[in-house]
C-alpha cells in the first residue's frame, strides 16, 4: 500500500523556443502518490499544472528527472491503458454523437458493441446527459460538452485518473453534484485521481492531499494534507476544518505571488 | 417610403422616348412602331405598360417592386416581338432608335425592381420569396431577354453569335445527337477518369499521409505537378492512348487525380493535436487512430477537391476533344465541328448540353459531402435552429 503509484523525482521539463529563450515549464519537481489518494493541484496560471499532467500520462517528455508509474514507465503505463484524462478543453470528436464519443476509448480498446453501449448509457445517467446522447458535440453548452468528456475518461474504469480542470465550465450547482458524484466513483472504483483546479474549496472538499504550485519557474511550494474525514458530504463544507483548511491553502497561494 | 425611385422613373421616360422614335429603317423610309404594318397593335399595350411603370415608381412597396419586374419583363418581351414582326416586314436593316429606347428602357426598370426587392428587409414568407428566391431567377431570363433582343435587333447572323431562339431550336430538333455526345463525353470520358483519378488519389494521399519518405520526397513533386497545366499534356496523352476515348480519360483522371492528392494528404495531416492526445492516452495504434480520427477529418479537405475536380475535369475532357480529335462525337467535337461549320446554335447547344452536365455533376458531389460531413462546421448553421 505504502509504494507509490506515481513518483516524481526530480523531474525537469524545459520547452526549447524558436531562439535561445528556453522556458523552464517544471523544476525539481519531487512528489510521491500512494494508491487511491485523490491529489489536487492548485496554483496561478502557467504554473505548469497541465504540463505536470501531460507527463505523467506520457504525452510530454521529462527534460531530466524520472517518472515511475506503478513501477512501469509512463509509457508503459499508457500502454496499460492506466489513464483516464480529462483534458482542460472538452476535445470531442465533432462527426460523432454524445453517446459515441463516450464508446471511443471502449472502441479502441476493442469491447464489444452491446458492452459498449450499456456502459455509455450507464456514464451518460451519471454525468445527467442521458436525454442528449444523440446529439452531437456542438449541439451541446460548454458544461455539457465538458461532462461527456468526464464521461469518456471514466467509461473504461481506468487506475490512474487525470482531470485538468474538469469542473470548470459548470455552474455552481452542477459542480457540486459532480464533484459528489466524482468522489463516489473514486471510492467504488478505487482510482488515484490527480486532479487540477483553480478553486480553493473544490480542492480542499475533494482531496486528500493539495498541491499548491508555484510559477516562473513551476515548481511545488507545498503540499497541504486535507484530513477532513472520509466519506466527505454536503455537511463537510460546513464544517470548522473545511474553513482552517480552505485558509491554509489560500495562504499558500499567496505565499507563491509574495517572493519565494 | 415616399421618396421616388428614380431608376424606375428613368427608365419609364427612356421608354416613353421610345414610343415616339422610328423603330426600324430602310434607305428610303423611316418608320415609328405604330406606322409599321404588321406591328402597329403593339403601340397601345407598350404605352399602357410604360405608363403603369412611371406611375409605379412613386412608391417603393415589395408589391408594386414585383408587379413593375414583371411589367418590365413582358415590355421588353412585347417589344422585341413588335420588332421581329416589323423587321419582317421587308426592312433590310437593324432596329432604330425607338426600339433600343423601349427595350433597354424597359430591362432598366425590371433591373431597378430586381435592385428594389434585394434590399428588403423582413423575415415574412412573401418578403423571403421576393428577396431571395425572385431574383435569381429573374436574373437569368433577364439577361436571356437582353441577349435575343441585341441579336434580334441587330440582326446578328448566326456564324457570328446566335439568338437564344435559335439554339432553343436546336435543342429540340438535335436532342438526340447531344444526348449521345453527352454520354460519350460525361460517362465515358470524363466520369471514367475521374473516378479513376479520385480513386487513385485518394489511396495515393494515404499512402503518402502515412509514410514519412513519401511526405518529404514525393509531396512537393505531387504540389509542383498539379500546377502544370496537364491539359497541354493533352496531345502527348494523345499518342500514348490513342485519339478515342482512352486519352480523354486519362486527362480527367491526371486533372483530378492531383489537386485529391494534396487535399488528401492535407487533410490527414492536420487532424487536431489534442484529439491526437487522446488517443495517445488510450495507446490506439497507428490504424485505428487512422480510422478514428485522421480519416474522418481529412473528409471535407476530400469533397473540397472532387467538387472542384468535377467542374475542372468536365472542361479539361470538352478541351481534349479540341486538341485529340477523334470519331466525330462527344460535346467538345461537337463544338468544334460547328464553330468551324458556322453553326453556332449548335455549338450553343452543345455547351448548354455541357454546363447543365457540370452542374448537375456538381450538386451530386455536393450533396454527397452534405451526407458524409454533415457534421462540419460549414454546415451546422443550417441544423442548429
Ligand atoms: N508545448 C509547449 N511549448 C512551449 N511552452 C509550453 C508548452 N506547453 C506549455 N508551455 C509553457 O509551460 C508553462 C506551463 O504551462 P501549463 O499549461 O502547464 O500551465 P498551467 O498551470 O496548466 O496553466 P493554466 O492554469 O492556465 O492552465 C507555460 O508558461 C506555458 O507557456
Ligand atoms: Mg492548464
Amino acid at each position: 500500500m505504502n509504494t507509490p503509484i506515481i513518483a516524481f523525482q526530480e523531474v525537469d521539463k524545459v520547452f526549447a523556443s524558436r531562439g535561445s529563450n528556453h522556458l523552464v515549464a517544471l523544476e525539481h519537481v519531487n512528489l510521491s502518490i500512494v494508491p487511491e489518494e485523490f491529489i489536487a493541484f492548485i496554483g496561478p496560471s502557467g504554473c505548469g499544472k497541465t504540463t505536470l499532467l501531460r507527463l505523467a500520462a506520457d504525452l510530454e517528455q521529462p527534460t531530466s528527472g524520472r517518472i515511475t508509474i506503478k513501477e512501469k514507465t509512463p509509457e508503459q503505463a499508457r500502454l496499460d491503458r492506466d489513464y483516464g484524462y480529462v483534458f482542460q478543453d472538452p476535445v470531442l470528436y465533432e462527426w460523432r454523437t454524445v453517446e459515441q464519443n463516450v464508446q471511443l476509448p471502449l472502441e479502441i480498446m476493442g469491447v464489444p458493441k452491446p458492452k459498449r453501449e450499456t456502459r455509455a448509457h450507464h456514464l451518460l445517467g451519471l454525468v445527467g446527459l442521458s436525454e442528449f446522447s444523440h446529439h452531437y458535440p456542438w449541439q451541446l453548452s460548454g458544461g455539457m460538452q465538458q461532462r461527456v468528456s468526464i464521461a469518456r475518461a471514466l467509461s473504461f474504469s481506468p487506475s490512474i485518473l487525470l482531470m485538468d480542470e474538469p469542473f470548470g465550465a459548470l455552474d455552481e450547482i452542477t459542480r457540486e453534484q459532480m464533484q459528489l458524484e466524482l468522489l463516489r466513483i473514486w471510492r467504488n472504483l478505487k482510482t488515484t485521481v490527480l486532479f487540477v483546479t483553480h478553486s480553493i474549496p473544490e480542492a480542499v472538499f475533494l482531496s486528500t492531499r493539495t498541491v499548491v504550485m508555484s510559477p516562473r519557474p513551476g515548481r511545488i511550494h507545498e503540499i497541504i494534507e486535507i484530513d477532513l474525514p472520509q466519506p466527505r458530504t454536503v455537511e463537510t463544507r460546513e464544517c470548522e476544518r473545511f474553513f482552517e483548511l480552505t485558509t491554509v491553502v489560500r495562504e499558500s497561494l499567496r505565499g507563491t505571488e509574495n517572493g519565494h | 417610403m415616399k421618396k421616388v425611385n428614380v431608376t424606375s422613373l428613368l427608365s419609364a421616360l427612356i421608354a416613353l422616348a421610345g414610343l415616339f422614335l422610328p423603330w426600324v429603317a430602310t434607305q428610303s423610309q423611316v418608320s415609328g412602331l405604330a406606322q409599321v404594318e404588321t406591328a402597329s397593335w403593339a403601340w397601345i399595350p407598350l404605352l399602357a405598360l410604360i405608363v403603369l411603370g412611371l406611375i409605379g415608381s412613386w412608391s417603393r412597396a415589395p408589391v408594386v417592386a414585383a408587379i413593375g419586374l414583371i411589367l418590365g419583363l413582358s415590355g421588353a418581351l412585347l417589344a422585341l416581338v413588335a420588332v421581329k414582326s416589323a423587321l419582317a416586314t421587308g426592312y433590310t436593316g437593324s432596329a432604330s432608335l425607338g426600339f433600343w429606347f423601349v427595350f433597354l428602357g424597359e430591362l432598366l426598370g425590371a433591373a431597378g425592381m430586381v435592385n428594389c426587392l434585394t434590399t428588403l428587409s423582413g423575415a415574412d414568407r412573401v418578403t423571403y420569396v421576393l428577396r431571395e428566391v425572385v431574383p435569381p431567377l429573374v436574373v437569368p431570363a433577364f439577361l436571356l431577354l437582353l441577349w435575343q433582343g441585341i441579336v434580334e435587333g441587330l440582326r446578328v447572323p448566326i456564324a457570328f453569335f446566335p439568338s437564344v431562339t435559335d439554339v432553343v431550336r436546336v435543342l429540340f430538333s438535335a436532342h438526340a445527337v447531344l444526348v449521345d455526345d453527352s454520354i460519350h463525353t460525361f460517362i465515358r470520358q470524363m466520369l471514367f477518369g475521374y473516378i479513376l483519378g479520385a480513386a487513385m488519389g485518394v489511396l495515393t494521399g494515404m499512402m503518402i499521409a502515412l509514410s514519412p519518405f513519401l511526405r518529404r520526397g514525393f509531396l512537393p513533386l505531387a504540389t509542383a505537378v498539379s500546377s502544370i497545366p496537364v491539359i497541354g499534356l493533352a496531345p502527348v496523352l494523345g499518342r500514348a492512348f490513342g485519339v478515342d476515348w482512352e486519352s480523354k480519360a486519362a486527362v480527367a483522371s491526371i486533372v483530378t487525380f492531383f489537386p485529391v492528392v494534396i487535399n488528401m494528404v492535407q487533410g490527414l495531416m492536420t487532424a487536431d493535436p489534442r484529439k491526437m492526445d487522446l488517443l495517445h492516452s488510450y495507446a490506439a495504434r497507428r490504424g485505428q487512430i487512422f480510422r478514428k480520427l485522421r480519416f474522418p477529418h481529412a473528409l471535407p479537405y476530400l469533397f473540397n477537391a472532387l467538387k472542384i475536380t468535377s467542374i475542372i475535369s468536365l472542361i479539361s475532357v470538352i478541351v481534349a476533344e479540341f486538341l485529340i480529335p477523334g470519331p466525330p462525337e462527344g460535346l467538345g467535337q461537337r463544338i468544334s465541328l460547328s464553330a468551324r461549320s458556322g453553326r453556332y446554335d449548335i455549338t450553343f447547344a452543345a455547351i448548354a448540353f455541357a454546363s447543365t452536365l457540370g452542374i448537375l455533376f456538381y450538386g451530386f458531389i455536393a450533396l454527397l459531402e452534405r451526407v458524409f460531413t454533415a457534421w462540419h462546421s460549414s454546415f451546422r448553421g443550417a441544423q442548429r435552429r
